[in-house]
């Protein structure tokens, strides 16, 4: 709880991240530059991506997972006990991940490294044991019991805390966020999935069917079950997966050992008369049931138990033992007293009769506040819990089977036989995040999909995965609630970004100043609450709970307090001062009349300016020191200037979006607006006047544009790169773009656009392009896509080699060899075309046969050919061992792309559009300066998308290349259109953009002005040089004989249903004969005239004569089809008859 | 550049009213400490009372008998399981009234006491019970808080009995031995002894085995109690050890 370190302004250690901020110009702002707390407040945000960063979530969750759960973990299965020896035990003392008790780390192999050959960045787990040798105990220190794969970044990660220069040294980019794994060479993102909170209740209301509902999922670590209490005719009951049938909700209350009437109504109604007509009836039903006492419910109960025990339990101990630990489990009892549970069970049982007598009090599933994100630690933490189980079962086993032989020679030591399971933990990790499969033993649980590769495509795409959120709701059902936007998303989940089409709306990405809390000790939490005077539940009697407000920590009721107004305003005042975690949330419900509290991990939070008595608390001082250096983030939580609101306690807040908001009722203050957006929407400038779709079709089109990925780029070797050769960062940028560096790794290129109409191959938002444009280099891109080869070893002792290569006779090396060096390698640099080798590999022919028999190894040339429309170029080879020491081969080759007719581009506001003419540039317009356009867009791409933003960028962008700034155009902010318009103006420019502009054609100006200037142009990924495809002969599937399907396959092209009806409603019965048989699988076949049935070679089988045999063509489908009815016993016979008779 | 080519952006949204729900409280609550001056100043004890301190709360009684200490129903014995902690309250029922004389004869074994029990859970919230005299304020810990509900006996071994004859009219079936349970002093584990109670059947398996410890009440011993409590003997007073500036600052 306390924060000790405390700081030292003056002896504050330089800090290389602020660099930039002190430099004399920054930002166009002068360090002596007047501070205006409205406009520089956003400087807070910077700072706080420095801190927090946009990935910190996975890396504080995993940090989380590896520092605490893990050593909780342990701490829950420390023990183990032999079932033949009594004398025998094993504890665990401690675990560690990554470094022995005296600190010490292991060497891990460098992350760059990992990707190369294929290996998983772990690093080993070392715990600490002490058990039994023979009659003494012996403590072993770091014994290492498997490995943990290491999320880059985090704090266990070689690259935590590394300079920019030592990153350089690892073949690392600094841009990078980390947060992912490498498992076996591949990137691996677990993604964020979000849940509906765990341990809460929630109402939900039927009204069509009349029912009424309080669920809640209980979760710990030893098991997930969810209870119900729910209304049936007008009744109440709980229910329970593992109880039979519903029990009305008095007996429940009576089991729990409320056994008078009085007390039950008491908890349940208190002292409203609404409610008690309400519930009255439920207690007429234990009456009618004569059930009285608590034994007598317990009893009731523990006939309807449904679960089969190894261990016979008598009906009372079933009945104590569903109570005790079935019924909401996430509060077990140990002792004798139910009175906890009761309670609980009476507040859902108060939560139903509440919803009954007011519909509205009923909770919202979608609400964000009831749901709680899954971060990689808490999945990696559930996993390795299920393989330290398995792992210490294993071992248990293998202890006692030796400790059962009666007469050993020499004094057992358990320790020897444990390295033998430490194999299951670490190929467990790995399979489980290599595949993604979750498969929990205690849960029953199977997960698949929960890891996916991370998308390299482009910076912003590997971005956007790490903010991604996945939603455990299946796609198909058709609600449309989880899919829509949420008002109480603003500013925790992006507004923009989510894909379109059936994941739409389930799918999300965090805004961009959000964090996801971890778990926090509920313990202190409680004792600060009864510190400030809460009541403690379990003294109160029943008939007052309900006086006063209930104060829940996590869902569960911990007592009752008369001032809850003071109690919220001076527990907030110890969250500010730092006395509690800065991301426990606090908020009043006046509905329920409660006090909710929450510590429990999952939940999003994002920082807000403390506003007190209508003034910010953040002053242009702070703000002064902030940008010197002597403040950061975390000083601003310390001084009770900034904190974090959870979206319930933002639901009891009063948050003003600007300075001039302010007044008396404001609690809070927006750091800056345009953090409502994600990462990826920043990018988009102004926003916020496009119309919303288009910005989410950029959301989902930035991340398909080609750009640079990342610093060491050209030190990868990945399946497929995209690289644009050229990238420029964008002329009208928004400060999302420099916090996320999307400046230094930019994707796309400013182009000089002219919106008008030209030749006629613009239609359907196609563009115009320059050649001399493309010539220069806009657009140009490249692929770099790698072949893998594995040289294996046999068990008889041959393994696969690299030949060298055939020379003719002139000693100039074959056609096929003409890309290869002497060691039968690919050369770097050598232009391979399709049908040439580029790694001559042979296999050996007599690879099964046993050593004995073995003679001199003979070897089958399987080269790898290349094989593509256009040829490429080796730009690496890589020759290296991976984890199982076979040699692993990896050569990248690369295209080199200019922009052609069909390829796709798209401009930062969801207006994408293919290139439909390349035209020289002495034929395009021109403006008095000379300049010609870049591309040409049909201004009919206007009106129906109504992307405003992109004309406001045009004309920031022509301002911004007048007066040589960069212009910004940041949601809700950015560069004011009045200045950009005066700046063009001052000039010599139309305020409006617009220019005069002369035919390139006839030299002639052309009859209206035209709308002129940059436009920053992404080219995506999607190329006709990948997708262009025709065939007139080639490859058949073997089992219809019709042409093979796809691309990939040199397949035909399909002529469809809807095509054919086509081509009968025209009646052009011949077309449709030839696209449909003899063009694919016509066949002739052999059909006796007399059975109808088909022979073969001018015979007919059944009817043991050629007489009537003769030959017709159909399709192969056809006949196919007829065989495989003769298989059932159909016979399919053939009736002939001449089409033009005699 | 105010000719009139741009809109410019509306005034901002009306204020909202000023008078929310929550700052009237806010302010009242202020006004409070304001007005709140101190009145006196107590001197306080900390005392080990002769016993341990067990609270025992009735919630069924009416609030209205809480002062009147004649109309309290007198009590008639009480029992009290050390380990378990668990209270029993008999308290002798008025068969005169409202009591059916004949149904307790019949099946209930001529009840004329209603229990109450209840189980003592351990007060880690560190609550005190207080004695003012001679305006000095006597704090006595509280060791436990047990809330004393009814509790049936009556009904339960009713029905026991009706179960035992129901047994017996059924043919006893020969195949099902009493199972011997034989413990061995092993550290209890969750995975090595599958067939061990845990938890709450284990708590309770303990309970009924225990046997009660009868106990006596006594009433009027409060003034000598209390006259025990406040001795110079077993009192402690409490002296702050700061001012409250340091007090203060240890606190924020």
């Amino acid at each position: 709880m306390n924060h000790t370190d405390s700081h030292n302004p003056d002896g504050y250690e330089k800090d290389e991240a602020f660099d930039a901020l002190l430099k004399p110009v920054f930002k166009g702002k002068k360090l002596t530059d007047e501070i205006n707390t409205a406009e520089d407040k956003w400087n807070l945000l910077p700072a706080f991506l420095k801190v927090k960063g946009l990935v910190k979530q996975h890396l504080d969750s995993f940090n989380y997972f590896v520092d605490v759960d893990l050593k909780k973990i342990i701490k829950a299965n420390e023990v183990i006990l032999s079932d033949v020896d009594p004398e025998f035990y094993l504890k665990y003392i401690d675990i560690r991940v990554g470094y022995k008790h005296n600190g010490n780390k292991a060497i891990m192999t460098p992350p760059h490294e990992c990707r190369l050959r294929d290996m998983t960045y772990s690093t080993p787990i070392f715990v600490d044991i002490e058990y039994t040798r023979g009659r003494s105990i012996v403590l072993h220190r770091d014994v290492e019991i498997g490995r943990m794969p290491i999320m880059l970044r985090s704090n266990k990660c070689i690259l935590d805390g590394a300079a920019e220069n030592d990153m350089a040294k690892l073949n690392e980019c600094p841009l990078d966020p980390g947060g992912y794994f490498i498992v076996n060479g591949t990137e691996k993102v677990i993604l964020v999935q979000e849940q509906l909170s765990k341990n809460r209740i929630i109402v939900e209301a039927d009204e069509k069917k009349n029912i009424v509902q309080a669920s809640v999922t209980s979760s710990t670590h030893e098991r997930k079950s969810k209870t119900y209490v729910v209304t049936k005719n007008d009744k109440i009951y709980l229910k329970h997966n593992s109880i039979a049938e519903e029990v009305p909700i008095v007996v429940v209350l009576k089991a729990c050992g409320v056994v008078s009437d009085l007390e039950i109504m008491q908890l349940v109604c208190g002292n409203d008369s609404s409610y008690q007509d309400i519930f009255a009836v439920n207690l007429e039903e234990a009456a009618e049931l004569k059930i009285y006492t608590q034994q007598q419910a317990l009893e009731f109960i523990g006939t309807k138990v449904k679960t089969v025990r190894r261990q016979k339990l008598s009906i009372l101990q079933e009945g104590i033992e569903a109570i005790a630990t079935t019924v909401i489990a996430h509060l077990t009892v140990e002792a004798l007293d139910f009175r906890e549970k009761a309670l609980y069970i009476a507040m859902m049982t108060r939560r139903v009769v509440m919803a009954i007598d007011n519909p509205k009090m009923v909770d919202d599933r979608d609400y964000v506040g009831n749901k709680r994100l899954e971060l990689a630690g808490q999945l990696m933490s559930l996993l390795f819990e299920d393989l330290f189980k398995k792992f210490n079962n294993d071992f248990k086993a293998n202890i006692d089977k030796v400790l059962k032989k009666p007469n050993r020679a020499e004094m057992y030591d358990a320790l020897l036989t444990i390295n033998v399971h430490s194999n299951n933990i670490t190929t467990g990790m790995n399979r489980a995040i290599s595949t993604g499969n979750w498969s929990l033993k205690r849960f029953k649980m199977e997960r698949a999909g929960v890891t996916h590769v991370l998308s390299r495509l482009s910076y912003i795409s590997a971005l956007g995965m790490m903010t991604r959120i996945s939603s455990q709701f299946e796609k198909s059902r058709k609600v449309s609630g989880p899919r829509a936007l949420q008002p109480s998303q603003f500013g925790m989940l992006c507004t923009s970004d989510t894909p379109e089409g059936e994941a739409c709306g389930l799918v999300k990405n965090l805004a961009l100043m959000t964090h996801i809390t971890t778990d926090d000790e509920e313990e202190p939490i409680k004792r600060i609450c009864y510190l400030l005077g809460v009541e403690d539940i379990s003294l109160i009697d029943s008939a007052s709970i309900h006086l006063n407000y209930g104060v829940y920590l996590n869902g569960t009721i911990i007592g009752t307090t008369r001032f809850p107004t003071k109690f919220v305003s001076q527990f907030r005042c110890l969250r500010r001062t730092g006395r509690a975690s800065e991301f426990i949330s606090i908020y009043t419900n006046t509905h329920q009349k409660a006090v909710h509290i929450a510590t429990d991990g999952g939940r999003i939070c994002r920082p807000l300016i403390i506003v007190s008595n209508g003034q910010s608390s953040v002053t242009a001082d702070h703000l002064r020191s902030l940008l010197a250096g002597k403040l950061q983030f975390d000083d601003f939580l310390k001084l009770g200037l900034v904190e974090y609101l959870d979206v319930n306690e933002e639901n009891d807040s009063f948050i003003a979006l600007y300075e001039k908001d302010l007044s008396e009722n404001i609690t809070h203050l927006e750091i800056e607006s345009f953090t409502v957006l994600g990462a990826v929407a920043g990018l988009i400038p102004y926003p916020h006047h496009n119309q919303s779709p288009r910005n989410t079709y950029q959301c989902a089109m930035g991340k398909q544009a080609i750009g640079a990925i990342a610093y060491n780029q050209f030190k990868r070797i990945d399946t497929l790169l995209y690289l644009m050769i050229y990238p420029q960062q964008p002329m009208v940028k928004t400060k999302t773009i420099e916090l996320i560096d999307y400046d230094k790794l930019p994707a796309g290129q400013n182009a000089t656009v002219a919106v008008m109409s030209y030749s006629g191959y613009d239609i359907e938002d196609a563009l115009v392009l320059n050649k001399a444009s493309i010539d220069r280099g806009f657009g140009r891109c490249e692929t770099r896509r790698k072949n893998t080869t594995v040289l294996k070893r046999y068990p008889n002792h041959t393994q696969d080699i690299i030949g060298g290569m055939r020379v003719d006779e002139n000693g100039e090396p074959i056609w096929q060899h003409q890309a290869l060096g002497p060691d039968g390698l690919g050369e770097v640099g050598m232009k391979v075309e399709s049908g040439q080798i580029y790694v001559n590999k042979s296999v050996p022919t007599n690879a099964s046969d046993s050593i004995l028999t073995q003679t001199q190894a003979q070897y089958k040339e399987t080269p790898v050919v290349y094989r593509a429309p256009e040829p490429s170029h080796i730009d690496q080879v890589m020759m290296s061992v991976s984890d199982n020491d076979q040699a692993l081969i990896k050569v990248l080759l690369r295209q080199n792309r200019r922009p052609e007719l069909g390829d796709k581009f798209s401009s930062r506001h969801g207006q994408k559009g293919v290139c439909g003419i390349i035209v020289k540039q002495e034929d395009l317009p021109f403006n008095d300066q000379g300049v010609v356009p870049d591309i040409i867009m049909n201004p009919h791409g206007f009106p129906s998308r109504m992307t405003v933003g992109k004309m406001i960028e045009l004309i920031s962008g022509k301002a911004g290349v007048l007066n040589g700034t960069l212009e910004y155009g940041t949601c809700f902010g950015g560069s004011k259109l009045e200045d950009m318009s005066k700046i063009l103006v001052d000039n010599g420019f139309n305020y409006s953009g617009k220019d005069m502009l002369y035919s390139g054609i006839t030299g002639e100006c052309l009859q209206a002005y035209i709308f002129f200037g940059p436009i920053y142009y992404q080219k995506l990924k999607h190329m006709v040089l990948d997708k262009m495809h025709a065939r007139a002969r080639g490859p058949r599937a073997v089992l219809t004989r019709q042409p093979t399907e796809g691309r990939s396959r040199d397949g035909g092209l399909r002529l469809g249903e809807m095509e054919r009806d086509c081509v009968i409603a025209y009646g052009a019965s011949q077309l449709l004969l030839e696209r449909l048989m003899l063009s694919s699988d016509a066949f002739e076949v052999d059909v006796c005239e007399k059975c109808g049935l088909m022979g073969y070679s001018g015979w007919c089988t059944s009817c043991k004569t050629a007489e009537h045999v003769v030959k017709m063509t159909i399709p192969y489908a056809a006949k196919l089809l007829f065989q495989e009815l003769l298989a059932m016993n159909i016979a399919p016979r053939l009736k002939l008859g001449d089409v033009f008779e005699a | 550049m105010s000719n009139g080519l741009f809109v410019t952006d509306e005034d901002g949204d009306t204020e909202m009213n000023g008078n929310g729900k929550l700052d009237k409280k806010l302010q009242s609550s202020e006004i409070l400490k304001e007005d709140d001056p101190v009145v006196n100043e107590i001197p306080i004890n900390l005392t080990v009372g002769p016993c341990p301190l067990h609270v025992l709360q009735f919630p069924n009684k009416p609030k209205r008998l809480a002062k009147n200490m004649d109309e309290h129903p007198p009590i008639a014995g009480v029992r009290y399981k050390d380990e378990s902690s668990v209270w029993e309250i008999d308290i002798p029922l008025n068969t005169q009234v409202f009591f059916d004389k004949e149904k307790a004869a019949e099946s209930w074994n001529n009840v004329d006491v209603q229990t109450l029990k209840g189980v003592a859970v351990s007060n880690d919230m560190l609550q005190y019970a207080g004695v003012m005299k001679q305006g000095q304020l006597y704090l006595i810990p509280v060791e436990k808080v047990a809330q004393m509900r009814p509790y049936f006996r009556y009904i339960d071994s009713h029905q026991q009995v009706k179960k035992d004859e129901d047994a017996k009219a059924k043919p006893a079936n020969p195949t099902a031995k009493k199972n011997q349970v034989i413990t061995m002093s092993v550290k209890s584990s969750s995975e090595a002894n599958q067939n061990r109670l845990g938890g709450a059947l284990l708590a309770h398996k303990v309970a009924d085995e225990e046997e009660f410890k009868p106990l006596e009440w006594k009433d009027d011993t409060f003034e000598s109690f209390v006259e025990e409590v406040t001795s110079e003997k077993s009192t402690v007073p409490l002296k702050p050890m700061d001012n409250d500036a340091v007090y203060l600052s240890k606190l924020f």
